[in-house]
């Protein structure tokens, strides 16, 4: 084939080329525009060659109110800087969309940018797409925003009136105000109860959010892993005595000074033990075993002699909100946060925690792990 | 026995600590405006202020700065009181304070009085 006819061929590939492509100088001042850039942009060639694209195809500010003819005199000057630009354009009614241009300099026998070539596609579409997504993003941000202030606010709010019920009735059951008759007793620990109990709701609310939003933090610092595990059966002991409920611990050598968030690990186990004395029926057992497994970590478990947790509930356990059959959250009032919390908590440690259970009325074992000190690996 | 004055908008915290702390044997005095407060600091010399947070009408650390700025009272201790209780309020509450002393009044009774006798016994020294 001779070298004219292949640039013939050239000729109708650009002409016919399904892609805006034209030429322009370095006035910006359009040499070449072909069939499909005509239709785009519903100029005829003769009407547009010679003309300026500033005043064309490219109004003088863009939308955003971005000065275009200050970039094309730019482009003018580093014609480098523009390869690939992606900007506004106007077709001849008016309409804005955006072209991704491809932009390559012709140079003259000199090596001087004589020319730029252009080949753009209408990627309007997908602009006003990533513009949706972003007014979407941003729509959520705010919202996510106005929901932690609302939840802030509200917890302040509904624990000033909190504190007033349970401080009061407090001063009341201690009988600090006067004598109280039986009844009189049995009710305001009713009233005092409920206060603590709708205190220790809005509190883990608050916490579960905060996980959720990453606002949960952890405080590590140095603390003995034996002590606080002793140390917490202490608070159950006089429960636990009162419903006969014989108390054990198993700690194993090697469970000591370990670095963590030693007020979120208290929590963990508090949880723990307060659900084994919930779910345990009178003379039953409670235990904390803990042992170093590996070199790098703890593995502490609860375990009792109570209700277990049947094959069709193992699921829902660490699920918010949710306690083993009403039957039970009723006997066995709770917030059905803690074991979420629970969870989260240790997750945010970097160890892991879960159950084991035989089934109904077989007791159950609750376990986490622990690195011997928390953010190293 | 210590004398303690409470500065807090909220009658009914007034009325409680009150209770709780003359309980105790503590003298108690309280206002639930600032500016009688202040007033109150200055007249009576009370061992400890206890002063809240958040009022509508005056932040409790302005009026911390209008207690430490008079000659008559800026040698008595202050605590706030704050109805904040998770580590983040706290650590929020620390940085306008400045590492001052605070108690919350989501505290149980007995551990409120013991917190003041701390911050009392933390003075004295």
């Amino acid at each position: 084939m001779s070298g004219h006819g292949l640039e013939i061929q050239y000729e109708d590939l650009v002409e016919n080329a399904n892609s805006i492509i034209l030429r322009m100088d370095m006035k910006g001042n359009v040499t070449y525009f072909n069939r499909y850039a005509e239709d785009f942009f519903g100029y005829r060639r003769e009407e547009i060659i010679g003309k300026n694209v500033v005043g064309t195809i490219v109004a003088p500010t863009d939308t955003s109110g971005r000065d275009l003819k200050a970039m094309m005199d730019d482009m003018a000057l580093h014609p480098s800087s523009y390869v690939n630009n992606e900007n506004e354009n106007v077709q001849r009614n008016g309409t804005r969309v955006w072209i991704a241009w491809t932009n390559k300099s012709i140079l003259d026998e000199d090596g001087r940018v004589r020319e730029i070539f252009c080949i753009g596609n209408n990627i309007t579409r997908l602009k006003q797409a990533e513009e949706e997504i972003l007014k979407a993003k941003e729509a959520a941000e705010s919202a996510n925003k106005a929901k932690s202030s609302f939840l802030a606010n509200m917890s302040h709010e509904l624990r000033t009136p909190l504190n007033a019920i349970i401080g009061f009735s407090e001063l009341i059951k201690e009988e600090g105000v006067g004598p109280l008759n039986e009844k009189q007793k049995e009710y305001i620990d009713y009233i005092h109860e409920s206060g603590k109990h709708l205190l220790s709701l809005i509190n883990d609310i608050l916490d579960l959010s905060k996980i959720e939003s990453g606002k949960m933090v952890l405080e590590p610092g140095d603390f003995d892993l034996k002590s606080l595990l002793e140390k917490s059966l202490v608070f159950i002991k006089e429960k636990a005595a009162k419903h006969g409920i014989a108390l054990s611990t198993g700690i194993e050598e090697g469970v000591g000074v370990i670095r963590a968030d030693e007020r979120k690990v208290k929590q963990v186990v508090f949880n723990l033990l307060s659900n084994s004395m919930k779910f345990t029926p009178d003379g039953g057992k409670i235990g904390i075993t803990a042992r170093k497994s590996g070199d790098k970590e703890i593995s502490v478990c609860v375990w009792d002699t109570g209700i277990g947790i049947e094959e069709k509930d193992r699921g829902r356990v660490f699920s918010e909100f949710e306690q083993i059959d009403s039957e039970y959250s009723r006997k066995y009032a709770g917030t059905g946060l803690g074991m979420p919390l629970s969870r989260k908590f240790i997750e945010l440690h970097g160890g892991r925690m879960w159950f084991e259970s035989e089934g109904k009325g077989k007791g159950s074992r609750f376990c986490f792990t622990l690195p011997l000190s928390v953010g190293q690996p | 026995m210590a004398k303690i004055l409470m500065i807090d908008d909220d009658a009914m915290v007034l009325k409680l600590y009150t209770e709780v702390l003359s309980k105790e044997g503590f003298e108690v005095i309280s206002s639930n405006d600032a500016r009688e407060g202040l007033a109150m600091a200055a007249e009576q010399s009370p061992d400890l202020v206890l002063l809240d947070i958040m009022m509508p009408d005056v932040e409790g650390t302005r009026v911390h700065e209008s207690l430490k700025l008079d000659d008559k009272t800026k040698n008595i201790p202050v605590a706030f009181l704050t109805a904040l209780v998770t580590d983040e309020e706290v650590a929020a509450v620390d940085g306008k304070i400045g590492g001052l002393d605070y108690i919350s009044k989501s505290t149980p009774n007995d551990k409120f009085v013991n917190q003041v006798k701390e911050l009392l016994a933390k003075w004295r020294k």
